[in-house]
């Protein structure tokens, strides 16, 4: 049984189909199927996407889609384990939004997006994220990467902003900073004193892959 | 099955109906009271027949309209080439819009930015990349009609060439003679079984040279399509305004149309035209511009007109390397070209007019088709398109487009993707070495040059092409030619 329910959890991911996707995963639970099992089956589903996009078989538009259908199963699987008082394995935990201002959250979406189908824990704060709700987000989460976006030219020094706060408040040891979104470019992200930054979404999975030393 | 080329819905007019019917009335009247000369007793044995007032001390023919109107009304809508694959077989003619190679000199090295003779292996280099390219749909000549004297010495370039484009191109061609070598350039053809069109390349003004006569009368024999044209430099060779450019050469053209009809009911002819201006300092031709790009939409109205096929060698350019200018003389001529309607349009490979080609810019031309090709293709609007449904669903943010079917479906019918053009992030282009559009022409031209493989002709055609080479060559030689 487990064979056919983690096969359609593949299939569903590789159609791109959150519906699907989040569907078999409700099937798993009800089947009292180990929670830990599917997680792998999605993981390596998303792997094989991620495989044919790095090979330029597939396009962004197949990872996002595959991506998205991820997400929409690993909460259902992560309320399983919650229920049996275990937590998912995680490669590290990412707090993110786009800075104070700029309301662009496409570019922030599809990081999210990525970085939770390679296994990270992300809390997204949106958009339009003041540099105190950053700030106390790295407080309560206590996440070991935080992300910002800025798209526009206007808002990027945002990221300089939330930067100098974490210095003030004591916190910039704590956490390493990626920065990402149209209007920055890996000059200015050396000159704000981020720790990361990538051009690009799928780029920034290699990023935070290298902080938290993956 | 033929080659599809491109559908061009709509064309555009550059000249209003009143402007056409008096530039028609125009070429009636040069043709009855000038008259245009044809340099050989047969031509003017014919055109008699026909009903034609000939001056045979002058060489000189007058025409009735009604047997021109006749004439470009006889003249068959379609001109067919067969290749040596009939998968590349190409119908040209009414909407259908065909790419062929830019035919030149010289070599535009792209190394080294200098103009040199074709070496054997830069024929082959260019003619395995016009082989491969999908937007070059038939050969006009190759990219290059003349090679290093060390391989072919003199006039022997045109039947070298010719065998080496029936070996290294599986593509429908052209063919080209002049000075009397035509029968050694249509055995060849016969010799490999294919059905190529017959380059007529006339004098202006309003005359058809002797030799080019020769060329019609062997391709009606062995049932070839022509293609005349005339090269006009408006302001010396044709009047300096377009519009009498027009005239004269639609005049010219009309002629010889007249003639192939008389000749041979029903001989298929491409109505062809090298519409340039004199540049009035140095007495060169002035190449790439406006100037070309109105009289092309002009050519394409014209001989739409009367349904007769046409092609132009007019997205041509000045610049003497391959350059922000080149692009721009370049792109503006075949953007109105193609909107005009055209035919077939000789593009790909073109740096300085007939003196440089290259086939790295072959390359770099392969992806502007794509682009304007996109255009016309336009904004496809249904149902489906129109997308009411999937932005009902997404909403506004944070909703995305990206993850819908919608999109998966639909992005890559809707965006092009260049092969060559850069689209990358500026931090990628850094990564992969800062390479400029040529840089990454250069690359994917040496990698088609050395992966792609046409597959050689059948070993007794390819002998026989090599003896009729010989024969020609000797014969040439003989003549001092």
């Amino acid at each position: 049984m487990s064979e056919t329910v983690f096969d359609n959890l593949r299939r569903a991911i590789l159609d791109y189909d959150g519906d699907a996707a989040e569907e078999w995963a409700r099937k798993a639970v009800e089947e009292k199927l180990e929670p830990a099992g599917a997680m792998e089956v999605l993981t390596d589903a998303i792997r094989q996407v991620g495989e044919g996009f790095a090979r330029e078989e597939l396009w962004l538009p197949d990872l996002v889609g595959a991506a998205e259908a991820f997400t929409r199963a690993i909460p259902v699987l992560e309320e399983r384990l919650a229920s049996m008082g275990r937590e998912r394995d995680v490669l590290g935990k990412v707090v993110i939004g786009t800075v104070a201002a700029d309301i662009h959250d496409i570019g922030k979406n599809m990081v999210r997006i990525f970085l939770t189908a390679e296994g990270f824990d992300v809390h997204d704060l949106g958009v339009n994220v003041a540099a105190e709700t950053f700030l106390e987000a790295v407080k309560e989460h206590e996440p070991d990467i935080l992300a910002m976006s800025a798209l526009l030219t206007l808002t990027a020094v945002q990221q300089k902003a939330v930067i100098l706060a974490l210095e003030a408040e004591g916190l910039r040891d704590m956490v390493k900073v990626m920065v990402g979104g149209g209007a920055v470019t890996a000059e200015f992200a050396r000159m704000v004193g981020a720790d990361g930054y990538d051009p690009t979404a799928i780029g920034a999975v290699q990023v935070a892959r290298r902080l938290v030393g993956a | 099955m033929t080659m599809k080329g491109f559908i061009v819905r709509n064309p555009v007019s550059v000249l209003s109906p009143d402007e056409l019917e008096r530039v028609h009335g125009a070429m009636l009247e040069v043709l009855r009271e000038t008259g245009v000369v044809f340099e050989h007793p047969k031509a003017l044995d014919v055109l008699a027949d026909a009903g034609c007032r000939v001056d045979r001390e002058k060489m000189l023919v007058k025409f009735p309209p009604y047997l021109v109107e006749d004439s470009l009304r006889r003249c068959p809508s379609r001109v067919t080439l067969k290749a040596r694959n009939p998968k590349y077989d190409v119908d040209i003619g009414g909407n259908r819009m065909y790419f062929c190679p830019w035919v030149a000199m010289n070599l535009y090295d792209a190394d080294t930015g200098e103009r040199r003779a074709p070496r054997e292996e830069d024929v082959l280099q260019a003619a395995t990349v016009l082989d491969y390219l999908d937007e070059v749909h038939v050969y006009g000549f190759g990219n290059f009609a003349n090679v290093d004297e060390s391989v072919a010495p003199g006039l022997c370039a045109y039947p070298w060439g010719m065998a080496f484009n029936l070996r290294h191109t599986e593509k429908a061609l052209f063919g080209a003679a002049i000075l009397g070598i035509e029968p050694w350039i249509v055995e060849m053809f016969q010799a490999a079984g294919v059905r190529p069109g017959m380059l007529v390349s006339g004098a202006p003004p309003l005359t058809w040279p002797g030799h080019q006569l020769l060329v019609v009368f062997a391709a009606a024999e062995a049932d070839f399509p022509i293609m005349p044209f005339c090269g006009m430099a408006a302001g010396s060779n044709s009047p300096a305004t377009l519009a009498g450019t027009l005239v004269q050469n639609y005049a010219e053209m009309s002629a010889m149309i007249t003639l192939a009809q008389s000749l041979k009911p029903g001989m298929e002819v491409l109505a062809g035209d090298y519409s340039q201006l004199m540049g009035m300092r140095e007495a060169v031709v002035v190449q790439g511009g406006p100037e070309a790009a109105l009289l092309d939409a002009a050519w394409s109205q014209i001989w739409r007109r009367h349904d007769i096929p046409r092609t132009g060698f007019n997205t041509r350019t000045d610049a003497k390397v391959i350059d922000y200018q080149g692009a721009a003389e370049k792109t503006l001529t075949l953007l109105l070209s193609v909107l005009s309607g055209s035919n077939k349009i000789y593009f790909h490979g073109g740096v300085y007019d007939e003196l440089l080609a290259s086939p790295v810019a072959a390359v770099m031309d392969n992806d502007v088709a794509k682009m304007v090709m996109r255009i016309v293709e336009g904004i496809k609007v249904t149902e489906d398109t129109l997308a009411v449904d999937v932005i009902d669903k997404v909403g506004p943010m944070p909703g995305h487009f990206l993850s819908e079917k919608h999109t998966r479906e639909w992005w890559m019918k809707e965006q092009l993707l260049p092969e060559v053009a850069d689209r990358s992030s500026y931090e990628r282009w850094l990564a992969e070495g800062k390479k400029d559009f040529l840089a990454r022409a250069k690359d994917r031209c040496a990698e088609i040059a050395k992966t792609h493989e046409v597959p050689p002709l059948p070993d007794d055609v390819d002998r026989e092409l090599e003896k009729i080479y010989r024969s020609a060559k000797k014969t040439i030689q003989s003549w001092g030619l």
